[in-house]
């Protein structure tokens, strides 16, 4: 032991010093180096793990809000359809509705006219055959007293009157 | 002009170069010592030329980290990706040892600074000048040169330190890990003798078993010393070979033939240092590891 301490010069100042120089070597390299890389490393690591799920997640719900959207679209497609044919059908009703009481309007005032000339021309008749038997009358009074016999008188009368029915009815 | 090796621990490689003609005093002995060479002295206190290298060493390893330090940004920029590079590999290495992250974590500090510590120091002893840049001392009736700087590791004060403190950290860790009692039963098993009488009855084997047991454990204990022996040895042996060689060669011909030899010595560099932390990270495993049953 003495032989190789004396050999190899082993000097226990030197060792020491080597000794604490490579213990001043690690607190610097731990503190300074490693420590704060490996911080880095490791905050980092779990930023990107992070990051990656989020991406993850966000591109999940793309998916589903793509997929709800289509639904939406399809959804609204067919409510629209049954709004239009809803609406055609009522456009279909309130026409044919309207045209019922355009109708029904037209007969009734076609009707009333019709009656109306009906009332007036009978009316009308009425008043002719009355001043037409005055006149009448008058005539054959006139005549009467210029001379036609009472036979006459009544023949002329019934022909007359035959006339006027004949008129009447056509 | 050969000489003889002036002492059993000494390499003396004879420099043609100086003038013959002053034949005793001038001519200096280029020789690569086994012990570092004192440079000068506070108080009692010998600084070598092994110890200013590594003061080098570690003056370049702080003003490495302060400016790492300063350069820490979320995004990474150059010297922070080779650095985060190195640290991920380096746990992953530890990972493949260890076989956890948690004991990763914990013993990757110091095998990394083991690591740096002593790569660092393994190559500043390759840069031209340390080694070759020195004066003659006059010793007597020749002179020896003596350079200024050499490489931190080629002390054996440095790697006995480093040994010693790989060997030490990784019982201060066993000691945590399983608990005092128990590693210390370890080394010295007086558990085993213990139970002897209790166990004897319902099982006559232990009688031969745990005697043998015992001095598993005794033999673990000079293994300890064996560990710190072979961890700075073979540092010491390596790196000082390389010295040697490196010097040998500049003696035969000092354009163009050590520069093989110079990228071999690069690689030694990291191999050396890459196993001396392994082999750290290998006792820390094995001393927080239960012994088994």
């Amino acid at each position: 032991m003495e032989e190789l301490i004396k050999i190899f010069h082993i000097d226990w100042k030197l060792l020491i010093a080597q000794i604490l120089n490579f213990c001043i070597v690690l607190s610097v390299l731990w503190f300074f180096a490693m420590k704060p890389i490996m911080k880095l490393l490791k905050t980092r690591e779990k930023k990107i793990s992070e990051g990656l799920e989020n991406a993850d997640k966000v591109e999940q719900k793309m998916a589903e809000a793509e997929q709800e959207k289509k639904k939406k679209v399809v959804e609204g497609r067919r409510e629209a359809q049954i709004i239009i044919e809803n609406a055609t059908a009522e456009a279909e009703k309130v026409k044919e509705a309207k045209e019922e009481e355009t109708r029904l309007g037209v007969q009734k005032i076609v009707a009333e006219a019709r009656r109306e000339i009906n009332s007036e021309r009978e009316k009308m008749v009425k008043a002719v055959k009355t001043e037409l038997g005055d006149l009448v009358l008058l005539a054959l009074g006139k005549i009467s007293k210029e001379g036609i016999g009472k036979k006459a008188h009544e023949k002329l009368i019934d022909e007359a009157l035959e006339e006027i029915n004949k008129k009447k009815i056509k | 002009m050969a000489q003889e090796a002036l002492g059993n621990n000494e390499i003396v490689i004879p420099v043609e170069a100086i003038a013959e003609t002053h034949s005793e005093i001038t001519q200096a002995e280029h020789e690569v010592s086994l012990a570092a060479e004192p440079i000068f002295h506070i108080g009692a206190f010998n600084v070598t030329n092994s110890l200013l290298n590594t003061w080098l060493v570690v003056f370049l390893i702080i003003i490495f980290s302060l400016v790492l330090k300063s350069k820490i940004r979320k995004v990474p920029k150059v010297l922070q990706n080779i650095f985060e590079m190195i640290v991920e590999n380096g746990i992953k290495l530890c990972d493949s040892v260890t076989g956890s992250r948690d004991k990763s974590l914990k013993i990757f500090p110091i095998a990394f600074t083991l690591f740096i510590f002593i790569l660092i120091n393994n190559w500043m002893g390759l840069l031209p000048g340390i080694g070759s840049i020195g004066f003659n001392e006059i010793s007597g009736s020749h002179s020896v040169f003596i350079p200024y700087l050499r490489g931190g590791t080629a002390d054996m004060n440095t790697t006995l330190g480093l040994a010693l403190v790989a060997v030490f950290i990784s019982n201060i860790f066993g000691i945590i890990a399983v608990g005092g009692w128990k590693y210390f039963n370890k080394f010295i098993n007086l558990r085993a003798l213990a139970e002897i009488p209790f166990k004897v009855a319902k099982d006559p084997s232990v009688l031969l078993v745990n005697p043998i047991k015992f001095f598993v454990g005794l033999i673990e204990l000079v293994s300890e010393i064996a560990k710190v022996a072979s961890l700075s040895f073979r540092l010491f042996g390596n790196v000082f070979a390389g010295e040697v060689l490196l010097s040998s060669l500049a003696v035969i011909f000092a354009f163009g033939l050590p520069i093989p030899f110079m990228f071999l010595e690069l690689l030694v560099g990291v191999i050396q240092a890459l196993v001396f932390a392994m082999l750290t990270l290998v006792y820390f495993s094995i001393a927080i590891t239960e012994e088994e049953h």
